[in-house]
């Protein structure tokens, strides 16, 4: 005997014309088999067979493909010409650095910023929960996907992969605002991403798949764990960088005219846009700007690159603006500039722990004026 | 790279293949496992799955991916499985998810009221979106007219009517996060 009454009800609700009753009932009832978690016999292979199956049937009725697409651009061979009008050397280093009780107990005077004294990243889960990393405490924070997610300290957290890695990861992402200490990150393959201070990035709670791959923003280090089989791709924009295991800093501001890539152990191949790419080696750097392709630098200054993480401004033969840019973001200050910008170059080393009224006396030095009001800083001609 | 896409961006990405990839890698399994574990068999479950995937890739520019293609998923995903339920039904077949299961579901007062409480919610929301948006959310969920339908009939390039559907549904999402089941209703 045939359910009738089952089957008119399944009709109706198929052709969109149930009753509120009626579609109440048939929502119900189908939520009354729960999915079970338990393991699928040769889970991946069905994935596999499947998918082929599935791309297969598109391909053969979807349009073709276009074999060739527009790529304009091309190296830049030209060196880049350097006008420097004067370069200015100035040289700050605190011989004895300032002990923490100090630094957290000197009062900023009146129209100077104090530098960041503690790291105010914040942490956006997959389902919109946002964790301000310095006012949670200490332990595990949350479970996202597959991971664990424990707050190590103030400026540090760590993902950690439950037993089975297997199911939909979550995508978290981490900020470092203006005006916070850099931030370590573990991911959830031990691979570890310090967070300059303006930068984000975003990440699986854990990988799934033949790739690991992270999007950025701003600055960032990072030291890959070493997987041969899953190649490691940090993507900003239309750039992405490919690595295997290794140790390399990226510089990709926006408000900056182009990324730097700087490898510093192994080896990274960067990409721009489909087919333009550049393997590096250790101690060279990748210049990619949005107008000239990609640009290799043989030798770099690693200690120019890395300044940052070890706690200084390092400025080498730079220009006002970029200097200023910098300063903005450590300090969160808005900076305006009074007249005509200098065109000088300036070089110099000052410890980022420093009052901002600190760094720009040394500038004054070289001929520059500043003033400093609440959280700006006029430059003045 | 591209699986730190969202689904919209895959959608619309030019690298074929591998966007699509990356969306089957992130819900195969979810539509899969639905399929399963209610049709009880490996080649239904396979089947349906195939259907939905290529049903999302081939509509890919009108469906609407946000926040995310979930809800689309999951709706496709219980009405095929209903409809593989309905047949089987009619051969004399009864799978996991019985038909005479069906006629003893009974409905509470207690689920009535969270249907209507979520209707009542639904038009209250709708009305409160600005006249353009609430019309073209209309013509596209109730009269179920396409993208490029909706833009014929009111003057309206394609791209703007998406972009107004997307924005309407993500705040009638967010103003209606209490109702668990609201995301299948819009």
């Amino acid at each position: 005997m045939k359910p009738k009454k089952g089957l008119n009800l399944l009709k109706k609700y198929l052709t969109g014309k149930p009753s509120p009753e009626e579609q109440i009932q048939v929502d119900k009832w189908y939520d009354s088999i729960e999915e079970k978690s338990e393991e699928i016999e040769s889970i991946d292979q069905i994935k596999e067979e499947l998918y082929l199956r599935t791309w297969n049937q598109l391909s053969q009725t979807s349009q073709p493909i276009s074999l060739y697409k527009k790529t304009l651009f091309r190296y830049s061979i030209a060196a880049a010409l350097i006008i420097c009008l004067g370069t200015f050397w100035f040289l700050f280093q605190q011989k004895n650095p300032p002990s923490t009780q100090s630094l957290v107990h000197a009062a900023a005077p009146k129209n100077d910023v104090a530098p960041p004294t503690d790291s105010r990243a914040i942490l956006e889960l997959a389902d919109g929960r946002i964790i301000i990393l310095d006012s949670a405490g200490s332990g595990s924070l949350a479970t996202q996907g597959q991971a664990v997610i424990t707050k190590l300290s103030d400026d540090k957290i760590a993902y950690t992969p439950l037993e089975n890695e297997t199911g939909i990861p979550s995508f978290n992402t981490l900020r470092v605002p203006k005006g916070s200490k850099p931030v370590q990150l573990q991911l959830a393959d031990g691979s570890l991403v310090w967070l300059n201070v303006g930068s984000s990035i975003t990440y699986p709670s854990h990988f799934v798949g033949n790739t690991r791959e992270v999007k950025m923003t701003g600055e960032a280090y990072f030291e890959i764990a070493s997987n041969a089989a899953r190649p490691f791709i940090v993507q900003k924009g239309e750039m992405s960088i490919r690595v295997l295991g290794t140790h390399f800093n990226v510089n990709a501001y926006e408000d900056e005219t182009s990324s730097k890539i700087t490898l510093l152990e192994g080896s990274v191949e960067v990409n721009r846009a489909a087919n333009e790419k550049l393997l590096i080696k250790p101690g060279q750097q990748a210049v990619v700007a949005s107008s000239a392709g990609i640009k290799l630098v043989k030798s770099v200054d690693m200690d120019e690159v890395m300044a940052w993480k070890n706690g200084w401004f390092y400025f080498n033969r730079l220009s006002l603006p970029e200097i200023m840019r910098q300063l903005e973001k450590w300090y969160d200050v808005e900076v305006t500039y009074e007249g005509a910008k200098s065109t000088k170059n300036f070089t110099g080393m000052v410890d980022r722990n420093n009052q901002l009224s600190e760094v720009v006396k040394l500038m004054e030095m070289a001929g520059i004026k500043f003033r400093i009001s609440g959280k700006k800083i006029h430059v003045m001609q | 790279m591209l699986s730190c896409l969202s689904d919209k961006d895959l959608l619309l990405s030019d690298k074929e293949e591998s966007a699509f990839r990356v969306l089957y890698n992130r819900y195969w399994e979810l539509l899969y496992r639905k399929a399963y574990s209610r049709l009880g068999n490996r080649s239904d479950a396979e089947d349906i799955t195939q259907e939905i995937f290529i049903t999302v890739w081939r509509n890919r520019q009108s469906i609407n991916p946000e926040p995310t293609l979930a809800p689309y998923l999951l709706t496709a995903v219980k009405y095929a499985i209903i409809k593989k339920v309905y047949r089987e039904a009619k051969k004399g077949v009864t799978v996991a998810l019985s038909i005479s299961e069906l006629e003893h579901t009974g409905i509470t007062e207690e689920d009535i009221l969270h249907y209507r409480e979520l209707q009542g919610a639904l038009s209250k929301e709708i009305a409160t979106l600005p006249d353009r948006m609430q019309q073209i959310y209309r013509l596209n969920r109730m009269d179920h007219l396409q993208v490029a339908e909706i833009a014929t009939r009111l003057n309206l390039s394609e791209q703007t009517v998406r972009n107004t559907l997307s924005i309407a549904v993500k705040r009638l999402r967010e103003k209606l996060s209490d109702f668990s089941a609201a995301s299948f209703f819009l």
